[in-house]
């Protein structure tokens, strides 16, 4: 497995993965924000966002010009396949440990 | 929708994108924008704001930016990095600990330069302080008024009492109309004995306070002028009447005015240039009037007054109404005077009347030329300064052109190593202020001693503001002085300069640095030579004959004393040798005069006269050529007139003898010549020796001028009060008649103190200047040096070689300088005497020789240094 990913990476990555062709910057954020319902900075989610692109598991490329953000093109965010095989590491790697400690995990009710 | 109208703040947006780079930055500003419309909608647009920059701030500070600035690096255009001007200062910082003679001497030269405008800067900043503490400043206008009499225009600070009142009346748009006037003049009577003068007082309407803001120590703005024979105080008055400062609610007598109740004391405050120890209301002057207490002036009409009016204006006023009314008035009061004048009345800004230069001001005033002169000086020291700088790095050229070079080829563009020698400049003129504040807070007191009232209107004091404004005027200067050698280094071409092609050190065609040496020490003349021909006016008025006698002679002012019973009280004394009488002191302005019309002529001439007792003459030691002095014993009417040999010479008698009998005839009363004097100076040396007569009239007499012998003054001085304090309950007060002439003759002394610190500034400059160049100079012909030491040549003979282009330069600026000095002096500064002493050899040849001794040793040690180094070692070299 190349490359270690954190929590909010994995978050990061699944949203991108959710939003398919519409992933950009504000969507993420949103998105993130509106499931886990915590807020999230734009200068820590674009840091994560450079990270894993430098990991290489994501790219990007410029869309065309949109009218509501004065002309500015949005940045959109692909999956790469690293990035896609880098999930189902860690997804596996989850299963096998939630398989094991069942047991232990089931919540008194 | 989106909502268009709150933009998010533009100036964060331009920072962050000047920061990151636009093409960087694309996606994430418009993130940012996206989000901030979103806040708008659902919370102030403040907060949307707010959110905007902690946002930006966030994005500034994360990796995602410094990420993708680094893959940008490629990219031209983004050479503003921080860590490219991390390396500008560390390079500026190694250059100069490489050189550090050469930093030291710029490092003096700039915060020499700078000091003076350091000084100008905080006088206009203390100038635009003043009356800015009023809560309504930018709405107080004044009515000045401008009086042409056909031969002069002139605008006066005063305008008519009677404005207040119609404007009151008429004019819509005012919300307050303040009437002053400052006639207020006396002294406050402590004890029967004892009173206090105040300098100046103002008769104002109530509502002063509302308008202009001066916080009360005590008492209650609101009523504090409403009753008559109310009076305010300032804090120092107060304190001078008593000693805890607890005046409020004592009664205070006025001299000839009766008495006053204390209702407020006015605190200690910012600069105002309305200037007062005492204020009472325009109400009790009227009562005063009414009373005959004072002479009646409050509705004169005439062109000139003592009344203020200052109008506090309305919100949204226009001045229609009010430029009517004031037009209307104009009229009126041009009437009243026989339209002889015409007359028109304008408003003035309150802040604008420091800076005016009116006639009649009401308190204190600054003036523009003072500060625009100031300016000048401080820009004629500054400017050789920054020229030194640029000289000196030029100069040094050499060292630095292969660096250059370097960084050209591997890449360095022009703009960037003009922004990198820019830079350095940028920091040896900050680090040179700091020289220039120590300068400055060495001279400041002395330089507000020198002029007038500067402890009342000037503070130049530093606060976070004028030091902020030190710091841009620092940057300015570095960037100033800068901008000619950055423009050369970046022009330099990279070829030559690494092909080792060295330059001449020689002053050869460098023809703007010849020239450079030439104006400052030409500059640096002309203050020394104005040092000594000052000093020796000094000398020279100090000792002059004023054609009577100065010494011993104590002038003492008579006061309420008799003169008989002072002659007679004072005589006693053994010390005391004779006693005479006068009304004015010689020498002085103290002469009055009066106009004669001569039985020849038709014309009026006008004579100076001073009325003195019998003894006068004999006491001062004033040369009698005919006659005798006025006889002995009281005249009830006066007879005789003893005259000068002007007074002869402008009435045709040729001799002094033939004056004696000779009848004038004298506001219709026949006087006779009974002696004539040798001309003396009753005037100061500024003016001519004019006609002049003596009279004797006891009730004129002020001063009784007693002639001591004595070998203990103090002792004497101390019995003659004695005497004194047992014939009045005044003070008494006495000076020595040389004393008195010498005190007049401070303005030189001031002179002298401006002339030798600006002299002293220009020739530091210049000498340091001067001493960097043949430094350089010098260094770069250390290897000919050596050669011309191996062929045979004498320490003398290269010390020589090496000086005379200096030198030469040198010869020419004291040939511009010495003729254009004396032509200065002798023709406009000296005019101001009228007894002057000449301009001599000495002086200039003095002054000449101090230059030339100074320059001497600078290019002396430098050469001579040079010239005694081993050649063995020099030949080595490299």
């Amino acid at each position: 497995m190349k490359g270690y990913i954190g929590e909010f990476e994995e978050l990061v990555l699944l949203t991108i993965a959710v939003l398919g062709d519409d992933a950009y910057g504000v969507l993420i954020k949103e998105d993130i924000e509106n499931r886990s319902n915590r807020p999230i900075s734009i200068g820590a989610l674009h840091s994560t966002i450079a990270r894993l692109e430098e990991k290489g598991f994501l790219k990007s490329f410029l869309g065309g010009a949109t009218q509501e953000r004065g002309g500015r093109r949005k940045r959109f965010y692909q999956l790469t396949h690293a990035g896609k095989s880098a999930l189902h590491d860690i997804k596996n790697l989850r299963d096998e440990l939630w398989k094991k400690s069942k047991a232990n995990l089931a919540l008194e009710l | 929708m989106n909502n268009f109208n709150h933009q998010p703040p533009r100036w964060i947006k331009r920072l962050f994108e000047w920061y990151c780079s636009p093409e960087v930055a694309e996606d994430l500003v418009g993130d940012m924008d996206e989000i901030f419309y979103q806040n708008v909608r659902s919370m102030s647009p403040f907060r949307a704001k707010l959110k905007y920059g902690l946002q930006s701030l966030t994005l500034l500070f994360s990796y995602a930016v410094r990420h993708r600035k680094k893959n940008f690096s490629t990219i031209p255009d983004s050479y503003h990095s921080f860590a490219m001007y991390q390396s500008y200062v560390k390079i500026a910082v190694r250059s100069l600990a490489k050189q550090k003679v050469f930093a030291v001497i710029n490092i003096v030269c700039l915060a020499v330069g700078m000091s003076v405008g350091l000084m100008a800067l905080s006088a206009w900043v203390d100038v635009l302080k003043v009356d800015n503490f009023h809560s309504a400043a930018d709405r107080i206008f004044r009515i000045t008024t401008m009086v042409d009499d056909k031969s002069e225009r002139r605008e006066f600070a005063s305008s008519h009492a009677f404005l207040a009142e119609k404007l009151r009346a008429e004019a819509t748009g005012l919300e307050e109309v303040v009437a002053i006037n400052n006639e207020f003049v006396s002294e406050v009577v402590v004890s029967p004995s004892v009173t206090i003068p105040f300098r100046q007082g103002y008769y104002v309407t109530p509502n002063f306070l509302d308008v202009f803001n001066f916080p009360l120590l005590a008492g209650d703005k609101r009523t504090a002028l409403v009753k008559p024979f109310s009076i305010l105080l300032s804090q120092e008055t107060a304190e001078k009447l008593y000693r805890d400062g607890q005046a409020l609610g004592k009664v205070i007598e006025i001299k000839g005015l009766g008495q006053f109740e204390v209702t407020g004391i006015v605190a200690t405050h910012p600069r105002s240039h309305f200037y007062f120890d005492v204020v009472t209301s325009l109400a009790t002057r009227e009562q005063l009037e009414q009373q005959d207490k004072i002479q009646r002036s409050l509705m004169s009409l005439e062109p000139v007054t003592s009344s203020y009016t200052y109008l506090l204006l309305d919100e949204n006023a226009n001045g229609q109404s009010l430029q009517k009314i004031l037009k209307q008035s104009a009229s009126q009061v041009m009437h009243a005077n026989e339209n002889k004048i015409s007359l028109a009345y304008s408003l003035q800004p309150l802040a604008d009347i420091p800076m005016s230069e009116l006639n009649n001001e009401i308190g204190l005033s600054w003036g523009y030329m003072s500060l625009i002169i100031f300016f000048f000086l401080s820009f004629l020291v500054l400017l050789p300064a920054c020229f030194n700088y640029a000289n000196i790095s030029v100069a040094r050229a050499l060292k630095r052109a292969k660096e250059i070079g370097l960084r050209k080829v591997s890449g360095g563009e022009s703009r960037h190593i003009f922004l990198q020698m820019v830079m350095e400049t940028v920091i040896i003129s900050v680090i040179s202020l700091s020289g220039a504040m120590l300068i400055f807070y060495g001279v400041r007191s002395q330089f507000l001693q020198m002029i007038v009232n500067g402890e009342r209107t000037f503070s130049l004091e530093v606060t976070p503001f004028t030091f902020l404004i030190f710091l841009a005027f620092a940057i300015l200067t570095g960037f100033i002085a800068g901008v000619i050698p950055a423009s050369y280094f970046a022009r330099l071409n990279p070829i030559q300069t690494l092909r080792n092609s060295s330059a001449s050190g020689k002053l050869s065609k460098v023809s703007i640095r010849k020239g450079l040496i030439v104006v400052q020490f030409a500059l640096s003349l002309v203050f020394i030579l104005g040092v000594s021909i000052i000093v020796k006016q000094y000398r020279y008025a100090l000792n002059f004959d004023h054609g009577f006698q100065k010494e011993n002679i104590l002038d003492v002012q008579l006061k309420d004393v008799n003169e008989k019973v002072f002659r007679s009280e004072i005589g006693k004394l053994s010390d005391v040798q004779s006693i005479s009488m006068s009304s004015s002191i010689p020498g002085n302005w103290g002469a009055s005069s009066e106009y004669m019309t001569l039985s020849n002529a038709s014309d009026s001439l006008q004579i100076y006269q001073m009325f003195v007792d019998e003894h006068y003459i004999a006491n001062l030691g004033i040369t009698l050529l005919a006659g005798t002095s006025f006889p002995e014993g009281q005249l009830d009417e006066e007879h005789y007139i003893i005259v000068n040999e002007t007074f002869l010479k402008r009435n045709s008698i040729t001799s002094p003898h033939e004056a004696l009998g000779k009848s004038f005839l004298f506001r219709e009363k026949s006087m006779s010549i009974i002696g004539v004097v040798k001309d003396f100076h009753f005037l100061p040396l500024q003016e001519q020796i004019y006609p002049f007569m003596f009279r004797y009239n006891p009730k004129f007499f002020q001063f009784a001028n007693l002639k001591l012998r004595s070998n203990d003054i103090d002792a004497t001085l101390a019995s003659i009060e004695a005497s004194w304090n047992r014939l009045t309950e005044q003070k008494f007060e006495a000076q020595f008649l040389k004393h008195e002439l010498d005190d007049s003759l401070v303005s030189y002394r001031s002179m002298v103190k401006i002339f030798g610190f600006l002299g002293l500034l220009a020739i530091t400059i210049s000498s340091l200047g001067l001493l960097a160049v043949v430094i350089s100079s010098a260094e770069s012909r250390i290897r000919e040096m050596g050669i011309r030491k191996v062929f045979g040549a004498s320490n003398t003979n290269m010390v020589m070689t090496m000086s005379r282009g200096f030198l030469k330069l040198i010869a020419i600026a004291i040939a511009i300088a010495t003729p254009f000095t004396y032509f200065m002096f002798d023709s406009f500064f000296l005019k101001m005497y009228f007894y002057r002493a000449s301009i001599g050899v000495p002086e200039i040849a003095g002054g000449i020789g101090f230059l030339l001794a100074l320059v001497c040793l600078i290019i002396g040690t430098q050469t001579f240094r040079v010239a005694r180094i081993n050649p063995v070692d020099t030949l080595k070299y490299e």
